[in-house]
C-alpha cells in the first residue's frame, strides 16, 4: 500500500500539468463542432455541427490542398534534414579525436540552442532581396534572385531549423551500432561503403525512423518559418490556423483544422512506426 | 585481383573525402547566416541594405536597450524561462523516478502523453490554453504564460532526467540504505548527485525551449505582459531594420551562456550521451 502512495505522489505534479493540457485540447475538440457565424467573436449558443469539417474536406475547396502542401513541404524538408544530418552525426559518433568531436558538438549544440526567431531572421538576411546571397550576386554582376515567398525558402528555413535536432537525435542510434560489427565487416573484405550500407545503416534504422518522425512532427507544426519565409504565398497549416484564430475569429474553423492536423500527424507517426518496426526486427 | 583492391580503396577514399567536405559545408551552412546577422547588427545604416555594411556602429544595440518594450519583454522571458525550467525539472525528477523505478498501469501511455506537447503545433497549444484558462477563470497573464511554458518544457526535462536515471545503479542506493540511510537521505545524497547531468541538461533544454517560444505565447500575452520573441515577432511583421539583428545578437548571448553553463557543469559530451539514451518516438513499442 505504501508503494502505491509513493507512485501517486511522484506522478501527481506531472499529471496535473498534463491534465491541464488535455483539458485545453478538449476545448478545441468541442469548439470544432461549434457553428461559426461570421462577424461574431463569441459564438453563442452552442450548436453542434459537422460543417467545419465538411467545409474542410469539400472537394475542389482550397483547404485540403493546404494540408497536402504542408505534408509535402514538411516531408521534403524532413528528408533533406535527416540525410544532411546523418554524416555529421556519424562523424561525431565515430571520430576518435576528442577535439574534432568537441568542435563539431559545439557548432551543433549552438545551432540547436539558437532561437528560432534568430534563425528565421538570419535566413531572411541571407536570402532576402538585399541579403548576403544577392549582394554577392550583385558584386559578381549577376541578376538577384528572389527567394523569399517561395517554397524553396520555406524548405531551406525548415532544414536550417531542424538540422541540429535531427543530428542530435541521430548521434545516439549511430553510436549504438557496435563498431565491432563494422570492424568485422571490414575484416571480411567489405569496403567502407559496403559496410556502411549493409551494416551501419540498417542497424541504425530504428533510430533514424525515430529522428525522422520527431523532425517531421516539428516541421508540420512549424509556424514562424512559413510565416516569414513564405510571405503569404506558401501556406502551411499552422499559419492558416493562426489566421483563423486571430484574424477572422473563426474559432470553430480553426479548431477543426487543429484537430485535423493533430490526427494526421499522429496517424502518420503511428502508421510509420508500425510499418517500419515490423521490418526492422532483425535476428542478432 | 589487384585492380579490384585499388578500386575499393579508391572508392572508399573518395567517399570519405566527400563526407568530410560535406560535413564542413553543412557546418558553414549553419554558421554563415548567423554570422551575417551578427555583422548586420553593427550596421551603421538606418535600414537593412546590401552586404557588406559600409560602416559600423553600436546604435542598434543602444536602441534595443532604450526600448521599454523590448527590455520588459526580455525580463519577462528570463523570468518565465528560469521559473518554468526549475518547475519542469522538479516535476520531471519526480515522475522520472516513478517511470524508471516503478511499474504501474498506464505507464507507457503516460510516457507518450508526456511527449505530446512536442507534437502539438504551438499555435494550437497556445490557443487551446487560452480557451481553457478563460473557462476555469485563470486571468493572470503571467500565471497563464508560466503554466503554458511548464507544459511545453516538461518533455525535455522528463526525457533528460529519465535517460540519466536509467544509468544510475540501484546498487548504490541499496548500499546507502543498508548502511542506515532512510529513503529521503538516500535520495538527496546519492540519487540526486548522480542524476545531476540529466538535471542540468533537462533544465538547459527547458530554458532554451521557453526562451525560444513564440507560437504558444502569442495567444496568452496581453499588452502589458509580453515575451521578447513575441515582441520581436510583432516588430518583424511591420518593420525590417537592423534592430532585429541587435535583438538576435542579445538572444545569441543567452545561447552561448547556456552552452558555457553546460560545458562547465557536465561537459557537452556527457549531455549528448544523455539526450540519446532514451528513444524519442513516443509511439514505438
Amino acid at each position: 500500500m505504501r508503494k502505491w502512495s509513493v507512485v501517486v505522489l511522484l506522478i501527481l505534479p506531472a499529471v496535473f500539468f498534463m491534465a491541464i493540457f488535455a483539458g485545453a485540447l478538449l476545448t478545441i475538440v468541442v469548439q470544432s463542432f461549434q457553428t461559426y457565424t461570421p462577424g461574431r467573436i463569441v459564438q453563442e449558443p452552442y450548436v453542434f455541427t459537422l460543417e467545419n469539417y465538411r467545409q474542410y474536406f469539400a472537394v475542389g475547396g482550397p483547404y485540403l490542398g493546404f494540408l497536402l502542401d504542408t505534408l509535402r513541404i514538411s516531408a521534403v524538408a524532413t528528408a533533406l534534414s535527416v540525410i544532411l544530418a546523418y554524416p555529421l552525426a556519424y562523424k561525431i559518433s565515430r571520430t576518435a579525436s576528442p577535439k574534432i568531436r568537441k568542435t563539431l558538438l559545439i557548432v551543433l549544440v549552438a545551432s540547436f540552442f539558437t532561437s528560432t526567431m534568430v534563425k528565421v531572421f538570419s535566413i531572411m538576411m541571407f536570402l532576402g532581396d538585399n541579403g548576403v546571397l544577392n549582394s554577392l550576386l550583385k558584386i559578381a554582376g549577376l541578376e538577384p534572385i528572389r527567394f523569399l515567398g517561395s517554397e524553396a525558402a520555406v524548405v531551406i528555413g525548415l532544414i536550417y531549423t531542424l538540422f541540429a535536432l535531427a543530428a542530435l537525435a541521430l548521434i545516439g542510434p549511430i553510436g549504438n551500432v557496435s563498431p565491432t560489427l563494422e570492424d568485422a565487416a571490414l575484416n571480411l573484405g567489405a569496403s567502407r561503403i559496403q559496410t556502411f550500407f549493409k551494416v551501419t545503416l540498417p542497424l541504425s534504422m530504428p533510430g533514424i525512423v525515430a529522428a525522422t518522425l520527431l523532425t517531421y512532427a516539428l516541421a508540420v507544426s512549424s509556424f514562424i518559418i512559413p510565416l516569414f519565409l513564405g510571405r503569404g504565398s506558401v501556406t502551411m497549416m499552422s499559419v492558416i490556423i493562426y489566421r483563423r484564430f486571430s484574424d477572422s475569429f473563426n474559432y470553430p474553423g480553426g479548431s477543426a483544422m487543429s484537430v485535423i492536423v493533430l490526427v494526421t500527424t499522429l496517424s502518420i507517426a503511428y502508421g510509420l512506426t508500425r510499418i517500419l518496426s515490423g521490418g526492422a526486427r532483425r535476428p542478432t | 585481383m589487384t585492380a579490384r583492391f585499388f578500386d575499393k580503396t579508391l572508392r572508399d577514399g573518395v567517399a570519405i573525402l566527400a563526407t568530410n567536405v560535406f560535413i564542413v559545408v553543412s557546418l558553414l551552412f549553419l554558421l554563415v547566416p548567423i554570422a551575417a546577422t551578427l555583422i548586420m547588427s553593427f550596421d551603421s545604416r538606418e535600414y537593412i541594405g546590401y552586404w557588406p555594411p559600409p560602416g559600423y556602429s553600436t546604435r542598434w544595440y543602444e536602441r534595443f536597450w532604450s526600448s521599454p518594450i523590448f527590455i520588459s519583454g526580455l525580463v519577462m522571458s528570463l523570468k518565465l524561462a528560469c521559473l518554468s525550467s526549475v518547475i519542469s525539472v522538479v516535476v520531471g525528477m519526480l515522475i522520472a523516478n516513478a517511470l524508471v523505478r516503478y511499474d504501474f498501469p498506464g505507464k507507457h501511455a503516460l510516457n507518450s502523453v508526456l511527449l505530446s506537447p512536442l507534437v502539438v503545433p504551438g499555435i494550437v497549444t497556445g490557443f487551446s490554453m487560452l480557451g481553457f484558462f478563460s473557462l476555469v477563470g485563470i486571468r493572470e497573464t503571467f500565471l497563464r504564460l508560466l503554466i503554458a511554458h511548464v507544459i511545453i518544457t516538461i518533455p525535455f526535462a522528463v526525457k533528460s532526467i529519465q535517460a540519466t536515471l536509467l544509468g544510475v545503479d540501484r546498487a548504490l542506493e541499496e548500499a546507502a540504505m543498508s548502511l542506515g540511510a532512510n529513503p529521503l537521505t538516500t535520495f538527496f545524497k546519492v540519487t540526486l548527485p548522480l542524476t545531476k547531468p540529466g538535471i542540468v541538461a533537462g533544465s538547459m533544454f527547458a530554458f532554451a525551449a521557453s526562451i525560444d517560444d513564440v507560437a504558444v505565447s502569442i495567444f496568452l500575452i496581453d499588452p502589458f505582459t509580453s515575451t521578447l520573441p513575441v515582441n520581436l515577432f510583432s516588430y518583424m511583421r511591420s518593420e525590417y531594420t537592423p534592430l532585429i539583428a541587435a535583438a538576435s545578437g542579445i538572444l545569441m548571448v543567452f545561447t552561448v551562456a547556456t552552452m558555457l553553463a553546460i560545458e562547465k557543469i557536465t561537459g557537452l559530451d556527457r549531455m549528448i550521451g544523455i539526450v540519446n539514451a532514451v528513444p524519442l518516438a513516443p509511439k514505438q513499442k
